[in-house]
């Protein structure tokens, strides 16, 4: 048996990472009801702990019971909260000692190595409640795009995304998906990690925050959460 | 790092080539390559019924949209996730 010991558990509606020390326990709770799959966490781990499972499936098929949106690796994972922090839609807490560690109370944000962020709570049509504290723009390559499997518009959870009207005419070349609502747009990032032929680009122009932040820290997170699936495409 | 499967269901697949067809990443080779084999599809009809390509060695693989597992009208995929430590 190894030390310290690990356990990850999934069921229906969470998946639970636990690490028990010595004196202390530590633990990773993510609610699969409020996750869209949108990546950012996934993105953001400075351990690369957390890899993109099958986003498009996870939300065309939710009653699947194994299926997870975002996959944890608890023997990476350090508990640094930079993901509870950075999660738009707060689907992620953390435990300590089988007690909520509070947004405020969380290390990175007590100690300012993380700036404070501004974000904007917004209610969006599906009823979940968004933080949204950056800006993006969504483009759509068409000839890239396999019309009719439409997974962006299916995990958008704003609907800035749509599946387009087929064309009146026979002529007319048709449009698979098309950004029906841009002010919509959280700039979460979920239609580019479902994409899977990255014809969606979501590029991520800014990020609102303010207060002190560390050098070492901040200025590389940003950086990553601005890297999505297709920057990553593009260098190989 | 995860590694996405799809399962076929060889008892109830009719080989009906809507899995081959619906796939986005299908698509995205055979308008590259324009055509289809064993190297650069994901799913490919052999012998009247649907199988499912792995590849290790290549790029391009299952990337987990379950289009065909919707547009499949015999509900005969499944997708099941390995995880790769």
């Amino acid at each position: 048996m190894s030390f310290p010991k690990i356990s990850r558990n999934i069921t229906k509606d969470t998946e639970h990472v636990k690490v028990q020390f010595l004196t202390e326990s530590l633990e990773l709770i993510l609610d699969k009801n409020k996750c869209v799959g949108c990546g950012t966490c996934a993105r953001i781990c400075p351990k690369e702990a957390i890899s993109r499972g099958p986003v498009g499936y996870s939300r065309r098929f939710p009653a699947t019971e194994d299926v997870i949106p975002e996959v944890y690796n608890p023997r990476k994972c350090v508990f640094c909260g930079s993901c509870v922090v950075m999660c738009p839609f707060s689907a992620l807490t953390l435990k300590k000692d089988g007690e909520v560690i509070n947004l405020e109370d969380i290390p990175i944000v007590a100690k300012k190595v993380v700036p404070k962020i501004e974000f904007e709570a917004r209610k969006l049509k599906t009823g979940r409640i968004a933080k949204q504290y950056a800006k993006a723009k969504v483009n759509i390559i068409d000839e890239e795009c396999a019309k009719g499997c439409g997974s962006c518009a299916e995990v958008c959870p704003s609907g800035t995304i749509e599946i387009a009207k087929r064309p009146e005419h026979g002529w007319e070349i048709s449009k698979n998906v098309e950004v029906v609502d841009p002010d919509a747009c959280v700039a979460c990032g979920a239609c580019d990690n479902a994409c899977p032929t990255g014809a969606l680009q979501l590029e991520i122009t800014e990020v609102k925050t303010s207060g002190e932040f560390s050098e070492l820290f901040w200025p590389p997170l940003v950086e990553r959460l601005k890297t999505l699936r297709w920057n990553k495409r593009k260098e190989a | 790092m995860q590694i996405y499967k799809l399962k076929v269901n060889r008892n109830t697949c009719t080989g009906c080539n809507a899995c081959v067809v619906s796939c986005p990443i299908n698509f995205n080779q055979l308008r590259k390559q324009s055509f289809l084999n064993e190297d650069n599809a994901v799913i490919l009809v052999k012998n009247g019924i649907a199988t499912p390509i792995y590849k290790e060695e290549r790029d391009i693989n299952c990337d987990g949209c379950g289009v065909c597992v919707k547009m499949c009208p015999q509900v005969a995929i499944r997708i099941e996730c390995i995880e790769e430590v």
